[in-house]
């Protein structure tokens, strides 16, 4: 199987070139990881991130073929070749296919992405009734794989400033949980132009996510909220009126 | 509500809803012209004037077109705050954008308001 592979070592190379690579595959053979386990075999230079190898922890997310996905859960005979990887576009490339998170994961931190109660804490666990555990389903399930937030073109030229789908959809999972206390504060952090609202409904995030899940569909339901929120903080004001009229 | 949504305490929501409401009263006023069209489909060029002669359908076509020169103002804005960062050759562009859309919504106060219509 014929692939084109983004090389760049730091140490040695002035500037990234992609190298042809012709592997011979085993029937046994069956993801993307493996063949670049061949290939890596073959060339130990070559970089790249792995670890469970089944979907789970997210490290070899990287671009096949121009669509951001996890080598450990592409089908080989979904590929047409030569398979040409990249790593995942908008972040600082380290080497080969490995790339600085550094950025991707500031902005999943300045979501504050834990459960904030003041309450004392209960001898147990804090429950929820299954309707409101429901509501966190789609959204627990992000594996911070970063496939989605590097596809979008919003992250891509505000990077620092757009927190992007994974840490949106992260930020909802807490907005929408009801043992948190400070949705309002969370709502509150992501008012400025770019944090949320440069979210334009491309899609790529939903398109890419190797989970399935539908960040898109969060951040929508951020915005929804803070409209929700704004109405029910209206309904507890007294009605404001101009010459006798009462107005929006 | 919707007003204080808009004000600068929300600085982010303001201009995601404005291009939303915007959207909203262009899809309404397309509504209604359809309405109009098929209650009576003018078939002549007098009748065309006809319709625009009501002081209402040429007040609403101006809020149409009000709506999406803001709307495409907006969204071009941002188009040039992410792709064009030297921010020399932003501010002459943009300035080209206000000069256009500018240029657009007082021609089409003249085509309506202007013209022996």
């Amino acid at each position: 199987m014929r692939f084109s592979i983004y090389r760049f070592n730091p140490d040695v190379d002035d500037k990234p070139y992609m190298q042809d690579i012709d592997v011979a595959l085993e029937d046994s053979d069956q993801m993307l990881l493996d063949a670049l386990m061949r290939i890596k075999a073959q060339d130990e230079t070559l970089s790249l991130r792995k670890s469970c190898r089944e979907g789970v922890c997210g490290s070899d997310a990287m671009n096949i073929n121009g669509k951001n996905g996890l080598a450990c859960i592409t089908k080989l005979d979904s590929l047409e070749e030569p398979v040409v990887l990249r790593p995942l576009p908008g972040l600082p490339v380290i080497r080969d296919l490995v790339v600085d998170m550094t950025q991707f994961f500031d902005n999943y931190h300045s979501v504050m992405p834990y459960l904030q109660n003041h309450d004392t804490p209960p001898e147990t666990e804090r429950l929820q009734s299954p309707e409101d555990r429901a509501k966190l389903d789609g959204l627990y399930e992000c594996i911070l794989c970063g496939a989605c937030t590097t596809s979008c073109p919003s992250f891509w030229w505000n990077p620092d400033k757009f927190v992007g789908p994974a840490g949106l959809m992260q930020a909802y999972r807490f907005i929408a949980d009801s043992r948190d206390q400070e949705q309002d504060a969370r709502l509150e952090n992501l008012e400025d132009p770019y944090r949320l609202y440069r979210c334009h409904n491309i899609m790529n995030c939903t398109d890419v996510c190797p989970k399935k899940l539908n960040p898109n569909a969060a951040i929508a339901a951020i915005k929804d909220l803070k409209i929700e929120k704004a109405k029910a903080h209206k309904a507890t004001q007294p009605a404001k009126k101009i010459f006798g009229i009462k107005v929006l | 509500m919707l007003i204080e949504l808009l004000t600068a305490k929300y600085p982010g929501m303001r201009r995601w809803l404005t291009q939303r409401l915007c959207a909203v009263s262009m899809a309404l006023v397309l509504l209604l012209f359809w309405l109009r069209l098929l209650v009576c489909a003018p078939h002549d060029y007098s009748s065309w004037v006809a319709v625009f002669s009501s002081l209402w359908w040429r007040l609403l076509v101006v809020w149409f077109f009000v709506c999406m020169l803001l709307h495409a103002w907006l969204g071009v804005r941002d188009v040039l705050r992410d792709y064009v960062p030297h921010l020399p050759s932003r501010g002459v562009i943009q300035a080209l954008v206000d000069v256009t859309v500018l240029g657009n919504g007082l021609a089409v106060l003249w085509i309506c308001f202007g013209m022996n219509v």
